[in-house]
């Protein structure tokens, strides 16, 4: 077998797990700045509508041009980062606060709370996520508040496994019986012993988590679920654009470029935090 | 009266699932015992034979099926300060401390359950804990990766005397250490025996450890008592087939030719 000498080859390169670490915190860093400070950085309100202004190639006060509405693109882009990420981080909370305190209760207490507790996930896992959402959307109506609150409802399932499969390793540990014997209350144990051990992994999964949020709500926003028009998210801009897809490609390129690029990066720094940590991503 | 009375335990390990049903397993049968205070009990028996599970119950980790296990007289599920009393040593101390944690976290954990100390009467009474298993002061600020086995069996022991126990269930406690430490880990627990007054139940099926150590031996065979030896030479001249099983299960020091029997 030859062994390369000399200098790395590119792929050895970009799989350089710092590089990726660095550049991908920082690219999200910048775009999670860009989502806070929206109203001051769009150079246009996103939402006028201007006629005489519409399909405009790039220039100088329409960076990225206009839509078919005359809305400057960038303007849209930018608020549309805040509705993404924003709602990607409060599912990704919300589904995990939950997920940590069913699966950490399933896994400590055992016995027929963890059946019950496992059953009904395995229920829910039995379905593609995609179905469950379009089902819950189907019965409660389109709009993003209902979309948020059906991810969060099939999200936290798989955060409530993870950690009952963690907590359920640890639990066997001395130190946890340590622990009881010293006279710690449960919550102390909690608190001290299993929440300090399965944070690393908790971070990973969140991170690749993240990218999923994004583009669930996306997809649904494409699939005019989610954000309603004239509302300014990624997905919805693209289902705006597609009219347009001979004429204006970019309308839809710009959106798909971003999504791709923000899942890409959350995706990488998953995987290289995983790598740092040493935790199986299958385990979830 | 004595300090702690086992009373008829027994126990039994089931596997109940939703809807399958596996046959109870028993891992005691019937066991008796009483330890007065300031001895050491020597808890022998091959590998299996429920030893780990007896401590266990001690410790109320585990509730027995029957019987029941008074310290000082009282029931110790009814009176749970007493756990308070009653703290444990276990075999591999890399499993029984958090990894998170630093030394001096360890060791105070039991203290802040159980006792209120100010900030400076705790660091205080950290200090004497090491100084008293033989470790210092610097070593407080340590992470367990930072100590070898015998260090890191000795923090489990200050935190074991953290609370100023009257019984500590040692369970395999040198079992996994090298001879040089498993000699110095017993000189320090020979020693607190005598400054602290403290008792102890100590499981091993290594039977020169437990010689050292132990006042009475008990033999536990497949949940069952089998031998009960009151004094060292009572246990060094029996030569019943229960002991001689256990003095069979740890390989010599210095190794002879064994003939091996067919």
């Amino acid at each position: 077998m030859n062994v390369p000498l000399g200098r790395p080859r590119l792929l050895d390169r970009l799989s350089n797990q710092r590089l990726i670490l660095i550049g991908c915190s920082i690219f999200l860093g910048l775009l999670f700045l860009a989502a806070l400070a929206a109203p001051w950085l769009a150079p246009h309100d996103p939402y006028l509508v201007n006629l005489a202004v519409k399909l405009q190639d790039p220039s100088w006060t329409y960076p990225l041009g206009t839509d078919h509405l005359g809305r400057c693109t960038l303007s849209r882009l930018l608020y549309g980062a805040r509705v993404s990420l924003g709602f990607a981080v409060l599912i990704f909370a919300s589904s995990l606060l939950i997920g940590l305190l069913i699966g950490t209760l399933a896994g400590y207490i055992g016995g027929w709370v963890d059946q019950l507790l496992m059953r009904f996930c395995d229920g829910v896992m039995a379905f593609p996520s995609l179905i469950l959402v379009l089902g819950l959307v189907g019965i409660f109506g389109p709009g993003l508040k209902q979309v948020i609150i059906a991810l969060m409802l099939v999200q936290w399932v798989y955060y409530a496994r993870m950690f009952r499969g963690l907590v359920m390793t640890l639990k066997e540990k001395n130190f946890i019986a340590a622990a009881r014997v010293n006279g710690s209350s449960h919550w102390k144990i909690f608190r001290m012993h299993l929440l300090p051990n399965i944070l690393p992994p908790l971070l990973v999964i969140g991170t690749l988590e993240m990218g999923w949020a994004i583009m669930d709500i996306s997809a649904m926003s494409f699939l005019g679920l989610g954000v309603q028009s004239p509302g300014a998210e990624w997905g919805a801009m693209i289902h705006e654009g597609k009219s347009y897809i001979r004429t204006n490609p970019e309308l839809m390129i710009y959106p798909g470029l971003l999504i791709m690029l923000v899942i890409a990066s959350f995706n990488l720094l998953g995987e290289s935090l995983s790598e740092r940590f040493g935790v199986n991503k299958q385990s979830k | 009266m004595s300090l702690l009375q086992i009373k008829h335990v027994s126990h039994r390990y089931g596997n109940q699932r939703f809807l399958s049903r596996q046959p109870e397993q028993t891992v005691l049968q019937d066991v008796s015992l009483t330890l007065e205070a300031g001895t050491c009990l020597g808890l022998l028996g091959r590998s299996g034979a429920g030893k780990s599970t007896l401590g266990r119950i001690l410790l109320g980790l585990e509730r027995p099926k029957e019987g029941q296990v008074l310290f000082e007289g009282q029931d110790i599920y009814q009176n749970l300060s007493s756990r308070q009393d009653i703290q444990v040593v276990f075999q591999d101390s890399f499993a029984a401390v958090n990894p998170k944690l630093t030394a001096g976290q360890i060791i105070a954990e039991p203290l802040t359950n159980f006792l209120r100390l100010t900030p400076d009467a705790l660091e205080e009474r950290l200090i004497t804990l090491l100084e008293q298993v033989g470790l210092a002061e610097a070593d407080l600020t340590k992470y367990p990766h930072q100590f070898s086995g015998g260090q890191l069996q000795r923090i489990c022991i200050a935190r074991a005397i953290a609370t100023n126990p009257k019984l500590i269930i040692l369970d395999e406690a040198v079992s996994s250490l090298d001879m040089v430490n498993k000699a110095m880990i017993l000189d320090l627990l020979r020693e607190l025996k005598a400054t602290l007054g403290l008792a102890y139940v100590f499981i091993t099926h290594d039977v020169q450890a437990a010689q050292t150590l132990s006042d009475r031996f008990v033999i536990l065979d497949h949940g069952q008592l089998v031998g009960d030896y009151p004094t060292l030479e009572s246990f060094t001249e029996a030569t019943d087939r229960h002991v001689e099983a256990i003095r069979q299960a740890v390989l010599a020091t210095h190794p002879r030719y064994r003939t091996i029997r067919k």
